[in-house]
Protein backbone atom coordinates (compact mmCIF):
# COMPACT_ATOMS: atom_id res chain seq x y z
CA UNK A 1 0.00 0.00 0.00
CA UNK A 2 1.30 3.41 -0.89
CA UNK A 3 1.56 5.89 1.92
CA UNK A 4 2.74 9.35 2.70
CA UNK A 5 4.39 10.07 6.04
CA UNK A 6 3.06 13.46 7.02
CA UNK A 7 4.96 15.25 9.81
CA UNK A 8 2.91 18.37 10.47
CA UNK A 9 3.67 21.06 13.02
CA UNK A 10 0.30 21.90 14.51
CA UNK A 11 -0.02 25.29 16.17
CA UNK A 12 -2.71 25.57 18.81
CA UNK A 13 -4.66 28.70 19.70
CA UNK A 14 -2.16 29.59 22.49
CA UNK A 15 0.83 29.13 20.21
CA UNK A 16 1.86 25.69 21.43
CA UNK A 17 3.10 23.43 18.68
CA UNK A 18 2.55 19.67 18.60
CA UNK A 19 4.26 17.41 16.12
CA UNK A 20 2.58 14.05 15.54
CA UNK A 21 3.53 11.89 12.58
CA UNK A 22 0.62 10.52 10.58
CA UNK A 23 0.33 8.17 7.65
CA UNK A 24 -1.93 9.26 4.79
CA UNK A 25 -3.03 6.51 2.43
CA UNK A 26 -6.10 8.04 0.78
CA UNK A 27 -6.23 11.51 -0.74
CA UNK A 28 -9.18 13.26 -2.39
CA UNK A 29 -8.83 16.37 -4.50
CA UNK A 30 -12.10 18.27 -4.92
CA UNK A 31 -13.82 14.99 -4.12
CA UNK A 32 -11.92 12.84 -6.61
CA UNK A 33 -9.44 10.21 -5.38
CA UNK A 34 -5.81 10.75 -6.35
CA UNK A 35 -2.70 8.59 -6.07
CA UNK A 36 -1.09 9.17 -2.68
CA UNK A 37 2.27 9.20 -4.39
CA UNK A 38 1.44 12.65 -5.73
CA UNK A 39 1.71 14.13 -2.24
CA UNK A 40 4.87 15.81 -1.12
CA UNK A 41 5.69 18.09 1.78
CA UNK A 42 8.85 19.39 0.13
CA UNK A 43 8.28 22.91 -1.18
CA UNK A 44 11.48 22.80 -3.25
CA UNK A 45 10.31 21.22 -6.49
CA UNK A 46 12.24 20.72 -9.68
CA UNK A 47 9.43 21.40 -12.06
CA UNK A 48 8.77 23.49 -15.10
CA UNK A 49 8.25 27.16 -14.20
CA UNK A 50 5.61 27.36 -16.91
CA UNK A 51 3.48 24.91 -14.99
CA UNK A 52 0.23 26.13 -13.52
CA UNK A 53 -0.50 25.96 -9.82
CA UNK A 54 -3.57 26.29 -7.65
CA UNK A 55 -3.78 27.17 -4.00
CA UNK A 56 -5.92 25.22 -1.59
CA UNK A 57 -6.18 23.63 1.80
CA UNK A 58 -5.76 20.07 3.00
CA UNK A 59 -7.62 18.42 5.86
CA UNK A 60 -5.86 15.44 7.34
CA UNK A 61 -7.26 12.88 9.75
CA UNK A 62 -5.67 12.79 13.20
CA UNK A 63 -6.68 11.26 16.52
CA UNK A 64 -6.98 14.62 18.26
CA UNK A 65 -9.09 16.02 15.45
CA UNK A 66 -8.46 16.72 11.78
CA UNK A 67 -5.93 19.37 10.88
CA UNK A 68 -5.99 22.12 8.27
CA UNK A 69 -2.89 22.92 6.18
CA UNK A 70 -2.17 25.14 3.17
CA UNK A 71 -1.55 23.25 -0.05
CA UNK A 72 -0.49 24.05 -3.62
CA UNK A 73 -1.49 21.67 -6.41
CA UNK A 74 0.55 21.82 -9.59
CA UNK A 75 -0.78 21.36 -13.09
CA UNK A 76 1.19 18.14 -13.28
CA UNK A 77 -0.92 16.79 -10.44
CA UNK A 78 1.69 17.08 -7.70
CA UNK A 79 0.16 17.97 -4.35
CA UNK A 80 2.54 20.06 -2.24
CA UNK A 81 1.24 20.24 1.29
CA UNK A 82 2.64 22.49 3.99
CA UNK A 83 3.92 20.96 7.22
CA UNK A 84 2.27 23.83 9.10
CA UNK A 85 -1.21 23.14 10.37
CA UNK A 86 -4.02 24.19 12.65
CA UNK A 87 -6.40 21.90 14.45
CA UNK A 88 -9.83 22.11 12.82
CA UNK A 89 -11.59 21.97 16.18
CA UNK A 90 -9.81 25.18 17.20
CA UNK A 91 -11.50 26.92 14.26
CA UNK A 92 -14.95 25.46 14.75
CA UNK A 93 -16.58 28.56 16.22
CA UNK A 94 -15.16 30.98 13.65
CA UNK A 95 -14.49 28.92 10.54
CA UNK A 96 -16.51 31.43 8.52
CA UNK A 97 -13.85 34.04 9.27
CA UNK A 98 -10.93 31.98 8.00
CA UNK A 99 -9.66 32.92 4.56
CA UNK A 100 -7.48 31.30 1.92
CA UNK A 101 -5.48 33.82 -0.11
CA UNK A 102 -7.96 36.44 1.05
CA UNK A 103 -11.00 34.46 -0.02
CA UNK A 104 -13.43 33.06 2.59
CA UNK A 105 -13.09 29.31 2.97
CA UNK A 106 -16.83 29.09 2.45
CA UNK A 107 -16.24 30.13 -1.17
CA UNK A 108 -13.95 27.13 -1.59
CA UNK A 109 -15.94 24.59 0.32
CA UNK A 110 -16.23 24.54 4.06
CA UNK A 111 -14.01 21.94 5.72
CA UNK A 112 -16.89 20.19 7.45
CA UNK A 113 -18.62 19.73 4.08
CA UNK A 114 -15.48 18.16 2.61
CA UNK A 115 -15.13 15.97 5.68
CA UNK A 116 -18.73 14.87 5.36
CA UNK A 117 -18.35 14.18 1.64
CA UNK A 118 -15.38 11.97 2.47
CA UNK A 119 -17.40 9.94 4.92
CA UNK A 120 -16.46 11.75 8.12
CA UNK A 121 -18.32 13.85 10.63
CA UNK A 122 -17.40 17.20 12.14
CA UNK A 123 -13.62 17.17 12.53
CA UNK A 124 -13.27 13.38 12.37
CA UNK A 125 -12.10 12.07 9.03
CA UNK A 126 -11.67 8.36 8.37
CA UNK A 127 -8.22 7.20 9.45
CA UNK A 128 -5.55 7.77 6.82
CA UNK A 129 -7.59 10.30 4.83
CA UNK A 130 -6.55 13.66 3.44
CA UNK A 131 -9.11 15.79 1.58
CA UNK A 132 -8.20 18.88 -0.43
CA UNK A 133 -10.17 21.88 -1.61
CA UNK A 134 -8.85 24.33 -4.23
CA UNK A 135 -9.47 27.94 -5.14
CA UNK A 136 -9.59 28.97 -8.77
CA UNK A 137 -6.78 30.96 -10.37
CA UNK A 138 -3.05 30.47 -10.76
CA UNK A 139 -1.00 30.80 -7.56
CA UNK A 140 2.14 29.20 -6.17
CA UNK A 141 1.36 30.58 -2.73
CA UNK A 142 -1.32 29.45 -0.35
CA UNK A 143 -1.99 31.47 2.78
CA UNK A 144 -4.52 30.62 5.42
CA UNK A 145 -5.49 33.53 7.66
CA UNK A 146 -7.34 33.35 10.93
CA UNK A 147 -8.26 36.93 11.91
CA UNK A 148 -9.92 35.89 15.16
CA UNK A 149 -6.78 34.29 16.58
CA UNK A 150 -4.56 36.71 14.63
CA UNK A 151 -2.41 34.12 12.91
CA UNK A 152 -1.65 32.83 9.45
CA UNK A 153 -0.03 29.89 7.69
CA UNK A 154 1.85 30.64 4.47
CA UNK A 155 3.03 28.03 1.99
CA UNK A 156 4.97 28.61 -1.23
CA UNK A 157 6.26 26.31 -3.94
CA UNK A 158 9.65 27.16 -5.42
CA UNK A 159 10.20 26.31 -9.08
CA UNK A 160 13.46 25.22 -10.59
CA UNK A 161 13.83 25.13 -14.38
CA UNK A 162 14.15 21.73 -15.99
CA UNK A 163 15.68 22.91 -19.24
CA UNK A 164 19.06 23.88 -17.87
CA UNK A 165 21.63 22.25 -15.64
CA UNK A 166 22.57 24.76 -12.96
CA UNK A 167 26.02 23.23 -12.60
CA UNK A 168 26.53 22.55 -16.32
CA UNK A 169 29.91 21.12 -17.18
CA UNK A 170 30.99 21.42 -13.55
CA UNK A 171 28.58 18.71 -12.47
CA UNK A 172 30.78 15.88 -11.23
CA UNK A 173 30.39 12.22 -11.98
CA UNK A 174 29.43 10.05 -9.03
CA UNK A 175 32.50 9.05 -7.10
CA UNK A 176 33.28 5.98 -5.07
CA UNK A 177 35.23 6.29 -1.86
CA UNK A 178 37.72 3.56 -1.05
CA UNK A 179 37.15 3.95 2.66
CA UNK A 180 39.90 3.73 5.22
CA UNK A 181 42.20 1.25 3.47
CA UNK A 182 43.54 3.66 0.83
CA UNK A 183 43.50 0.71 -1.56
CA UNK A 184 41.40 -0.12 -4.56
CA UNK A 185 38.37 -2.08 -3.48
CA UNK A 186 35.75 -4.07 -5.30
CA UNK A 187 32.15 -3.12 -4.90
CA UNK A 188 30.66 -6.04 -3.04
CA UNK A 189 27.31 -6.03 -4.80
CA UNK B 1 27.88 33.93 34.22
CA UNK B 2 24.69 31.95 33.67
CA UNK B 3 24.95 29.29 31.02
CA UNK B 4 23.24 26.21 29.65
CA UNK B 5 24.81 23.03 28.43
CA UNK B 6 23.33 21.12 25.52
CA UNK B 7 23.70 17.49 24.48
CA UNK B 8 22.59 16.26 21.05
CA UNK B 9 21.64 12.64 21.49
CA UNK B 10 19.81 9.85 19.74
CA UNK B 11 16.88 10.82 21.94
CA UNK B 12 16.53 14.53 21.24
CA UNK B 13 18.44 17.44 22.76
CA UNK B 14 19.06 17.51 26.50
CA UNK B 15 19.52 20.73 28.47
CA UNK B 16 21.35 21.37 31.71
CA UNK B 17 20.95 24.66 33.56
CA UNK B 18 22.83 23.61 36.70
CA UNK B 19 26.37 23.23 35.39
CA UNK B 20 25.89 19.69 34.16
CA UNK B 21 24.48 18.17 37.32
CA UNK B 22 21.04 17.39 35.91
CA UNK B 23 19.79 17.10 32.35
CA UNK B 24 16.29 17.32 30.91
CA UNK B 25 14.53 17.36 27.58
CA UNK B 26 11.74 19.70 26.56
CA UNK B 27 8.13 18.76 27.16
CA UNK B 28 7.22 15.96 24.80
CA UNK B 29 3.94 17.32 23.38
CA UNK B 30 5.13 20.86 22.76
CA UNK B 31 8.90 20.66 22.60
CA UNK B 32 8.82 21.00 18.84
CA UNK B 33 10.03 17.62 17.79
CA UNK B 34 9.82 13.97 18.69
CA UNK B 35 11.66 13.33 21.92
CA UNK B 36 13.36 10.31 20.42
CA UNK B 37 14.38 12.17 17.29
CA UNK B 38 17.97 11.51 16.42
CA UNK B 39 19.91 14.69 16.97
CA UNK B 40 23.47 14.94 15.80
CA UNK B 41 24.32 18.59 16.21
CA UNK B 42 23.66 21.70 18.28
CA UNK B 43 24.94 25.15 17.40
CA UNK B 44 25.02 28.37 19.41
CA UNK B 45 26.23 31.84 18.46
CA UNK B 46 27.62 34.52 20.77
CA UNK B 47 25.42 37.16 19.14
CA UNK B 48 22.24 35.20 19.89
CA UNK B 49 22.27 34.03 23.50
CA UNK B 50 19.54 31.54 24.28
CA UNK B 51 19.16 30.44 20.69
CA UNK B 52 20.15 26.91 19.67
CA UNK B 53 20.07 25.35 16.23
CA UNK B 54 19.63 21.59 16.20
CA UNK B 55 20.29 19.18 13.34
CA UNK B 56 18.08 16.11 13.43
CA UNK B 57 16.65 13.32 11.32
CA UNK B 58 13.47 15.39 11.01
CA UNK B 59 14.95 18.63 9.78
CA UNK B 60 16.64 21.72 11.14
CA UNK B 61 15.20 23.32 14.27
CA UNK B 62 15.69 26.53 16.21
CA UNK B 63 15.22 26.69 19.98
CA UNK B 64 14.74 29.94 21.82
CA UNK B 65 14.57 30.68 25.52
CA UNK B 66 11.51 32.80 24.80
CA UNK B 67 9.33 29.95 23.51
CA UNK B 68 11.12 27.06 25.23
CA UNK B 69 10.45 25.15 22.04
CA UNK B 70 12.21 23.94 18.94
CA UNK B 71 10.63 25.49 15.84
CA UNK B 72 11.06 23.74 12.54
CA UNK B 73 13.02 25.62 9.87
CA UNK B 74 11.75 24.44 6.47
CA UNK B 75 14.65 23.46 4.24
CA UNK B 76 15.60 20.98 1.53
CA UNK B 77 17.30 18.97 4.28
CA UNK B 78 14.09 17.75 5.83
CA UNK B 79 14.54 14.21 4.55
CA UNK B 80 18.23 14.07 5.38
CA UNK B 81 20.27 13.65 8.52
CA UNK B 82 21.66 17.02 9.55
CA UNK B 83 24.93 16.07 11.16
CA UNK B 84 26.78 19.36 11.51
CA UNK B 85 25.83 23.04 11.71
CA UNK B 86 28.08 26.09 11.63
CA UNK B 87 27.28 29.81 11.73
CA UNK B 88 29.51 32.54 10.40
CA UNK B 89 31.18 34.00 13.51
CA UNK B 90 30.62 37.49 12.05
CA UNK B 91 27.07 36.91 10.76
CA UNK B 92 24.73 34.47 12.51
CA UNK B 93 22.32 34.69 9.57
CA UNK B 94 24.78 32.69 7.49
CA UNK B 95 24.32 29.03 8.35
CA UNK B 96 26.09 26.05 6.84
CA UNK B 97 24.82 22.53 7.38
CA UNK B 98 26.48 19.22 6.56
CA UNK B 99 24.33 16.15 6.09
CA UNK B 100 24.20 12.45 5.38
CA UNK B 101 24.42 11.74 2.45
CA UNK B 102 27.42 14.05 2.28
CA UNK B 103 26.00 17.34 1.09
CA UNK B 104 26.45 20.93 2.19
CA UNK B 105 23.59 23.44 2.36
CA UNK B 106 24.06 27.16 2.93
CA UNK B 107 21.62 29.87 3.98
CA UNK B 108 22.50 33.55 4.04
CA UNK B 109 19.16 34.70 5.44
CA UNK B 110 18.91 32.90 8.77
CA UNK B 111 17.40 29.78 7.23
CA UNK B 112 14.67 31.32 5.07
CA UNK B 113 16.24 30.06 1.84
CA UNK B 114 18.89 27.45 1.17
CA UNK B 115 21.36 26.57 -1.55
CA UNK B 116 22.75 23.09 -2.03
CA UNK B 117 26.43 23.24 -2.82
CA UNK B 118 27.93 21.49 -5.82
CA UNK B 119 30.08 19.32 -3.57
CA UNK B 120 31.96 16.51 -5.20
CA UNK B 121 31.92 14.25 -2.15
CA UNK B 122 31.64 10.52 -2.75
CA UNK B 123 28.06 9.37 -3.03
CA UNK B 124 28.88 5.84 -1.97
CA UNK B 125 31.47 4.25 0.27
CA UNK B 126 31.88 0.53 0.70
CA UNK B 127 32.79 0.84 4.37
CA UNK B 128 29.81 2.90 5.57
CA UNK B 129 27.54 2.78 2.48
CA UNK B 130 26.85 6.51 2.52
CA UNK B 131 29.40 9.21 3.19
CA UNK B 132 28.60 11.97 5.64
CA UNK B 133 29.84 15.33 6.83
CA UNK B 134 31.69 15.15 10.16
CA UNK B 135 32.62 18.80 10.67
CA UNK B 136 32.03 22.26 9.17
CA UNK B 137 34.29 25.26 9.85
CA UNK B 138 34.33 28.88 8.84
CA UNK B 139 37.95 29.77 8.23
CA UNK B 140 39.09 31.94 11.15
CA UNK B 141 41.23 34.13 8.84
CA UNK B 142 39.34 34.30 5.54
CA UNK B 143 35.59 34.84 5.73
CA UNK B 144 35.01 33.42 2.24
CA UNK B 145 36.64 30.10 3.04
CA UNK B 146 34.72 27.15 4.46
CA UNK B 147 36.21 23.79 5.39
CA UNK B 148 34.51 20.45 5.85
CA UNK B 149 35.61 16.96 6.77
CA UNK B 150 33.84 13.98 5.24
CA UNK B 151 33.62 10.47 6.56
CA UNK B 152 34.92 8.75 4.52
CA UNK B 153 36.29 11.02 1.80
CA UNK B 154 38.75 13.51 3.24
CA UNK B 155 38.96 17.27 3.69
CA UNK B 156 37.22 19.74 1.38
CA UNK B 157 37.88 23.48 1.15
CA UNK B 158 35.84 26.18 -0.52
CA UNK B 159 37.36 29.63 -0.96
CA UNK B 160 34.20 31.17 -2.45
CA UNK B 161 31.63 30.54 0.27
CA UNK B 162 30.63 27.12 -0.97
CA UNK B 163 30.26 27.73 -4.69
CA UNK B 164 33.20 25.46 -5.56
CA UNK B 165 35.05 22.88 -3.50
CA UNK B 166 38.48 21.30 -3.59
CA UNK B 167 39.34 17.89 -2.13
CA UNK B 168 42.65 18.11 -0.29
CA UNK B 169 43.90 14.76 0.94
CA UNK B 170 47.56 14.57 -0.13
CA UNK B 171 49.47 12.92 2.68
CA UNK B 172 46.47 11.80 4.70
CA UNK B 173 46.95 8.22 5.85
CA UNK B 174 43.21 7.87 6.05
CA UNK B 175 40.32 9.71 4.39
CA UNK B 176 38.10 8.99 7.40
CA UNK B 177 38.39 12.59 8.58
CA UNK B 178 36.59 13.94 11.62
CA UNK B 179 37.58 17.43 12.71
CA UNK B 180 39.91 20.40 12.14
CA UNK B 181 41.54 23.12 14.24
CA UNK B 182 43.45 26.15 12.98
CA UNK B 183 46.38 28.15 14.42
CA UNK B 184 47.20 31.41 12.68
CA UNK B 185 50.34 33.21 13.80
CA UNK B 186 51.33 36.85 13.64
CA UNK B 187 53.93 36.11 10.95
CA UNK B 188 51.21 34.85 8.63
CA UNK B 189 52.03 31.18 9.02
CA UNK B 190 49.27 28.73 9.69
CA UNK B 191 49.08 25.19 11.04
CA UNK B 192 45.99 23.00 10.70
CA UNK B 193 45.40 19.77 12.58
CA UNK B 194 43.00 17.12 11.26
CA UNK B 195 41.72 14.18 13.29
CA UNK B 196 41.17 10.94 11.46
CA UNK B 197 40.52 7.27 12.08
CA UNK B 198 44.28 6.85 11.77
CA UNK B 199 45.69 9.48 14.05
CA UNK B 200 45.99 13.23 13.83
CA UNK B 201 47.50 14.95 10.79
CA UNK B 202 49.18 18.33 10.43
CA UNK B 203 49.31 20.74 7.52
CA UNK B 204 51.59 23.78 7.29
CA UNK B 205 50.52 24.76 3.76
CA UNK B 206 46.82 25.49 4.27
CA UNK B 207 45.75 21.92 3.70
CA UNK B 208 47.58 21.24 0.46
CA UNK B 209 49.58 18.45 2.10
CA UNK B 210 49.20 16.58 5.35
CA UNK B 211 51.63 14.75 7.60
CA UNK B 212 50.61 12.22 10.19
CA UNK B 213 51.75 13.24 13.67
CA UNK B 214 53.38 10.84 16.05
CA UNK B 215 51.43 10.87 19.29
CA UNK B 216 52.90 8.21 21.56
CA UNK B 217 50.58 9.21 24.39
CA UNK B 218 47.58 8.05 22.35
CA UNK B 219 46.49 4.56 23.27
CA UNK B 220 44.59 4.22 20.04
CA UNK B 221 44.67 5.66 16.53
CA UNK B 222 41.02 6.76 16.44
CA UNK B 223 41.02 10.53 16.91
CA UNK B 224 37.56 12.07 16.84
CA UNK B 225 37.13 15.66 18.03
CA UNK B 226 39.71 18.45 18.19
CA UNK B 227 38.96 21.71 19.98
CA UNK B 228 40.80 24.82 21.14
CA UNK B 229 39.47 26.19 24.43
CA UNK B 230 40.28 29.70 23.22
CA UNK B 231 40.11 31.19 19.76
CA UNK B 232 43.36 30.67 17.86
CA UNK B 233 44.87 29.09 20.94
CA UNK B 234 47.99 26.95 21.05
CA UNK B 235 46.11 24.63 23.37
CA UNK B 236 44.26 21.76 21.73
CA UNK B 237 42.15 19.04 23.32
CA UNK B 238 41.85 15.78 21.36
CA UNK B 239 39.27 13.07 21.94
CA UNK B 240 40.41 9.52 21.30
CA UNK B 241 38.89 6.06 21.47
CA UNK B 242 39.58 2.43 20.75
CA UNK B 243 37.18 2.49 17.80
CA UNK B 244 33.73 3.80 16.87
CA UNK B 245 31.75 3.42 19.01
CA UNK B 246 34.31 1.64 21.16
CA UNK B 247 34.63 0.55 24.73
CA UNK B 248 37.29 2.93 26.02
CA UNK B 249 38.58 6.41 25.44
CA UNK B 250 41.08 9.02 26.50
CA UNK B 251 41.55 12.76 26.29
CA UNK B 252 44.82 14.34 25.24
CA UNK B 253 45.94 17.93 25.65
CA UNK B 254 48.60 19.79 23.71
CA UNK B 255 49.86 23.20 24.83
CA UNK B 256 51.94 23.73 21.69
CA UNK B 257 49.41 22.99 18.95
CA UNK B 258 50.26 19.35 18.44
CA UNK B 259 54.01 19.35 18.96
CA UNK B 260 53.65 17.45 22.21
CA UNK B 261 50.75 15.85 24.01
CA UNK B 262 49.84 14.75 27.51
CA UNK B 263 47.03 12.58 28.74
CA UNK B 264 44.31 14.38 30.67
CA UNK B 265 43.34 13.22 34.14
CA UNK B 266 39.89 11.62 34.26
CA UNK B 267 37.86 11.03 37.42
CA UNK B 268 36.40 7.85 35.91
CA UNK B 269 37.35 5.60 32.99
CA UNK B 270 35.56 6.28 29.73
CA UNK B 271 33.00 3.70 28.62
CA UNK B 272 33.51 4.36 24.89
CA UNK B 273 35.22 6.75 22.50
CA UNK B 274 35.20 10.41 23.52
CA UNK B 275 33.07 11.86 20.74
CA UNK B 276 32.57 15.58 21.17
CA UNK B 277 34.16 18.46 23.06
CA UNK B 278 32.18 21.55 24.00
CA UNK B 279 34.03 24.86 24.33
CA UNK B 280 32.98 28.48 24.44
CA UNK B 281 35.11 31.60 24.27
CA UNK B 282 33.09 33.08 27.13
CA UNK B 283 35.16 30.96 29.54
CA UNK B 284 38.17 29.12 28.19
CA UNK B 285 38.59 27.14 31.41
CA UNK B 286 35.14 25.58 31.20
CA UNK B 287 34.82 22.59 28.89
CA UNK B 288 32.46 19.67 28.50
CA UNK B 289 33.16 16.40 26.75
CA UNK B 290 31.02 13.34 26.10
CA UNK B 291 31.60 9.75 25.20
CA UNK B 292 29.41 8.41 22.46
CA UNK B 293 27.74 6.10 24.96
CA UNK B 294 26.47 8.74 27.27
CA UNK B 295 29.10 9.82 29.75
CA UNK B 296 29.61 13.54 30.34
CA UNK B 297 32.77 14.99 31.84
CA UNK B 298 33.41 18.61 32.81
CA UNK B 299 36.66 20.51 33.19
CA UNK B 300 37.04 23.83 34.98
CA UNK B 301 40.81 24.11 34.52
CA UNK B 302 41.08 24.42 30.77
CA UNK B 303 41.09 20.70 30.09
CA UNK B 304 43.85 19.51 32.39
CA UNK B 305 41.48 17.46 34.58
CA UNK B 306 37.97 16.18 34.08
CA UNK B 307 35.17 15.17 36.44
CA UNK B 308 32.45 12.82 35.34
CA UNK B 309 28.89 14.03 35.80
CA UNK B 310 26.56 11.61 37.56
CA UNK B 311 23.96 11.70 34.75
CA UNK B 312 24.45 9.63 31.63
CA UNK B 313 22.37 10.10 28.50
CA UNK B 314 22.46 7.07 26.26
CA UNK B 315 24.09 7.87 22.91
CA UNK B 316 25.47 11.40 22.66
CA UNK B 317 26.70 12.84 19.35
CA UNK B 318 27.57 16.41 20.36
CA UNK B 319 27.92 18.49 23.49
CA UNK B 320 28.05 22.29 23.79
CA UNK B 321 27.53 25.10 26.26
CA UNK B 322 26.74 28.78 25.94
CA UNK B 323 25.86 31.77 28.11
CA UNK B 324 22.14 32.54 28.27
Amino acid sequence: MSLFLFQPHITGPEGAVTTPDVIVDHVFLDGAPKPVGLISANPWQQVNPAETAQAGFAITALGGGAILSPVVVLGSGMIIVSRQAWRLNNLHDHIGEVTLNGQPLSDVGLPDVLVCDAGGTDDALPRGYMVIGLVTGNSVTSELADPILARSLSHRVVFEPLDQDRWGADRPKPRYSVGPTQKDVTHYI
Amino acid sequence: MTYKAYAATMQSVWFSDDEGQSWNRLLTPTGGFYNEARCWSVQTHAARPGEVLAGTDQGLYRYSEKTKRFDHIPSPMDGLHILKIAQDPHDPDTIVCGTRPAEVFISHDNGDTWTRCNLDASTECWFINTSRITSVHFDPRDRDTIWITVEIDGVFRSTDRGRTWELIIRGLHDNDTHDLVFRDRDDGSRTILCSTEDGVHRSDDDGTTWTQLRVPQAKWDYFRSLKQPGENSDTVIASVGDKPSGEAGQLLISRDFGESWAECALSHPANSTFWSIGTNAADTDLLYVCTIFGQIFKSTDGGESWTKMARELGEIRMIAWAPV
